[in-house]
């Protein structure tokens, strides 16, 4: 393990020199163009291009020869056009990253086309999510998907019953595809997110786990020198960190959403697996009973959490709670509302017992979509496999808090750097072995909301945790079929 | 006809089909296909790119035996019932007071406006603050001088449709008021003048004259707003950003479901099923609110 390791680590120790000469070069050039553009915007908005069109219409002269470039233009773009298109494969890259995620996409695919003149990807911002999901069933009716595409493992179910998605498989075992030791590299609890009905079709790609956050100062007040590990010391924290006013809460120890995401944390901690061997939702198990029980118990026996529906770092940041969960890339919206008014850091996600230690998995996949031509796919997968190579994926972990998704990534002198200072983003590499993820079905977004509402009747006191996920479990089954 | 006469004729008609075409073709683009295409789609077992199975009325039998789809439709009464009674009385009062001589008129009439020409989105995420649990929302502030605890307006079963139909209320209340301002300065002033010379009461005036003369007012009113209310699904998508569209889906509206059905799982067909059945409830209402209160109208 450690020489696979090392072998890695020394082959991409000496590519990360060069791709940080690349990098450099490639920031200078953009910088470069982004301000010419600029100034040409200027100038048309100054008015200063008409200006200048007007001057040319003075003289039959220069009108003439106005006229001739625009001719000559027209005939070589016709003439090399063709011949251009020919060499250089274009494809389309649908995400849903906006702000500093997009940005780092964009240096990301500034890097492979300068590096790659056969292939030219363009990259396209598509919204958020919601409206990413709506443009890729658009484009599928239409017949005109994108090349590759950002997908949670629910589309991609649903894409892959109308055979729309070419399996990665093809690709990792073709000729230009992944050796074993490369493989392996890629995490297992990702890759596994990747497969249906046994078959490899997606590569993971921006990917984040859940990690406790916590008030440091906060903590040190209270006397405890450590964030909490298990259930029971997440209590005795929750405990100590809840300030009473009288009959009023300043402050809560632990802060809860009445979502599936929040239960999946418990629930995966306690041993549970969302479905059984065969393939039926077995939520309302022991384990399902226990974690959404414990939930409750915070809110209403501890009395030391309360729940949002909205996010939670807001109230986080103004120390109305002291703890909550979130993924590593939510990380610099707390950092955000903190804004540095307490000590604040992450852990790995209390467990019930240490052999149940999980994480659930967020984020999407990246898909190559059947219809695009064999010379586009193979494209594609070319951009596909280099974006995951372990240089890559740590410039995509640095620039947004995603994890690394391969393990060798982590040896890279950059990666060891960044975590050196983002000492809370490291935190959720603790976790990375043990990673549980949602099934790949296309009914698992209804079955997410079936799950929610159990959480909620719970957190309500309209049913006992057995009640409730009894309940939820014979809704999602009905929508299996 | 002369020929010439009927040349022009026909010359007027492609004119004014020239000048009809924009609104035409947006019309049957964005209006009238999708309508038609959705009513084919609801026969279908479809995600729209890969599965076409065609299944006659069976959506529409499912829906029947759907508890969900029962559920926001119980849940779609509740909003109208709620928001249109309410909503229209307060209109009609605030447009009372409104058509007194009052000085500012036309600032009142903006600001009663205002909410309806703001976008929904824009009005839920304020109200999202306004609604928020603890003593930091605004309501729950405005509460607690009365001594009132803070409520959780959005998470609490009991307290949801409250507050959707609340706000809903507030930002329709500006459009009911102008349209009822407009039906009471239609009213000739003589027959105020006259009923007071009778020594008419104040009531008897409303009752006698305002009401019946009111009513071709009332009437349009009543019609767009349960349309609308029966159609709402904007501030639900906003103020409950979840699958279920509020605490224990108690504000999961007909629409809301319609989406979650089409966007959440690809069905569809299913979803169509649900506009339709949406449409056929509304028509029904409309032509039982034609034929029931519409007797009762008077036009002048």
């Amino acid at each position: 393990m450690s020489s696979l390791a090392c072998v890695l680590y020394c082959e991409s120790s000496e590519t990360t020199r060069l791709s940080r000469q690349t990098t450099a070069l490639s920031f200078a050039g953009r910088s470069e163009r982004v301000s010419v553009e600029y100034e040409w915007c200027d100038a048309i908005e100054k008015g200063g291009c008409s200006g200048l069109l007007c001057a040319g219409w003075e003289s039959d002269l220069k009108r003439s020869a106005v006229i001739l470039l625009i001719a000559a233009f027209i005939v070589t773009t016709l003439a090399i056009g063709p011949t251009l298109a020919q060499q250089k494969t274009t494809i389309t890259f649908w995400h849903a990253m906006g702000a500093q995620l997009g940005k780092t996409i964009d240096m990301l695919v500034e890097q492979f086309n300068s590096e790659n003149p056969d292939v030219f990807v363009k990259a396209e911002y598509q919204g958020n999510y919601g409206a990413l999901s709506q443009k890729l069933v658009g484009s599928l009716v239409a017949r005109k998907p994108p090349t590759v595409a950002q997908v949670y493992g629910n589309w991609a179910a649903e894409y892959i019953t109308s055979n729309e998605l070419v399996p990665m498989e093809k690709f990792i075992k073709g000729p230009n595809g992944l050796s074993s030791l490369e493989i392996d590299d890629i995490w297992e609890g990702l890759r596994a997110g990747c497969v249906f009905d046994g078959v490899w079709y997606t590569m993971p790609f921006n990917k984040s786990v859940y990690v406790l956050v916590y008030n440091e100062t906060a903590l040190k007040e209270a006397g405890i020198a450590k964030p909490p590990v298990t259930w029971q010391e997440l209590v005795t924290a929750a405990n100590a960190l809840t300030i009473k006013d009288g009959d009023k809460i300043v402050r809560y120890g632990f802060g809860l959403r009445p979502n599936v995401d929040y239960f999946a944390c418990f629930f995966f901690n306690a041993g549970g697996a969302w479905l059984d061997a065969g393939g039926k939702v077995t939520v309302n198990s022991p384990e399902g009973v226990k974690a959404l029980q414990f939930m409750a118990d915070l809110l209403s026996k501890y009395k030391v959490s309360y729940y949002v529906p909205g996010y939670l770092d807001a109230d986080f940041g103004a120390g109305k709670v002291a703890m909550y969960l979130t993924t590593s890339p939510g990380l610099s919206y707390t950092d955000q509302s903190v804004a540095g008014k307490f000590e604040w850091s992450a852990a790995p996600l209390p467990y019930m017992e240490s052999r149940s230690k999980s994480t659930p998995v967020a984020g999407t996949d990246l898909a190559i979509f059947a219809r695009a031509s064999e010379k586009e796919q193979q494209a594609a997968w070319k951009f596909v496999k280099w974006l995951v190579e372990p240089r890559q994926t740590a410039k995509w972990a640095i620039g947004t808090s995603y994890i690394p998704v391969r393990k060798s990534a982590m040896h890279l002198e950059i990666m060891k750097q960044w975590f050196a200072e983002h000492s809370r983003e490291e935190q959720s590499l603790q976790q990375l072995r043990y990673i549980k993820y949602d099934p790949n079905i296309s009914a698992w977004s209804n079955i997410r909301g079936d799950i929610s509402e159990a959480v909620e009747k719970v957190f309500l006191g309209k049913a006992t945790a057995k009640e409730a996920l009894d309940a939820a479990v014979v809704k999602a089954n009905a929508r299996l079929k | 006809m002369k020929p010439s006469h009927s040349r022009k004729y026909a010359r007027d008609t492609m004119a004014a089909y020239l000048y009809l075409a924009p609104a035409l073709i947006i019309l049957i683009v964005f209006h009238f296909f999708p309508a038609f295409y959705a009513l084919y789609l609801s026969l279908f077992d479809t995600n729209l790119f890969g599965r076409w199975n065609w299944v006659g009325l069976g959506n529409y039998a499912q829906l029947l035996r759907d508890q969900d789809f029962l559920r926001s439709l119980a849940n779609t009464g509740k909003y109208v019932l709620g928001t249109v009674p309410v909503g229209m009385a307060l209109a009609l009062v605030i447009a009372g007071l409104l058509n007194q001589r009052i000085r500012g008129l036309a600032t009142y009439r903006t600001a009663f406006f205002l909410p309806y020409v703001t976008p929904v989105v824009a009005i839920s995420i304020v109200w999202t603050w306004i609604y928020k649990e603890d003593s930091a929302g605004m309501l729950n502030a405005v509460l607690s001088w009365f001594g009132i605890g803070p409520q959780a307006w959005l998470l609490d079963p009991k307290w949801a449709m409250f507050a959707l139909c609340l706000m809903s209320i507030w930002r329709h209340l500006g459009y009911n008021v102008v349209i009822f301002l407009a039906g009471l300065q239609n009213i000739p002033a003589e027959y105020y003048e006259a009923a007071e010379i009778d020594g008419a009461s104040g009531w008897a005036m409303f009752s006698k004259i305002t009401w019946p003369l009111l009513s071709p007012t009332t009437y349009f009113i009543t019609i767009i707003s349960i349309i609308g209310s029966f159609q709402v699904f904007t501030q639900v998508y906003v103020l409950w950003p979840n699958a279920l569209g509020g605490p224990l889906g108690t504000t999961r509206v007909v629409v809301k479901y319609l989406y979650d059905m089409a966007w959440g799982s690809y069905q569809f067909g299913y979803a169509s099923a649900i506009g339709y059945m949406l449409f056929a409830i509304i028509f029904v209402l409309t032509l039982i609110q034609r034929n029931v209160a519409g007797r009762h109208v008077h036009y002048q």
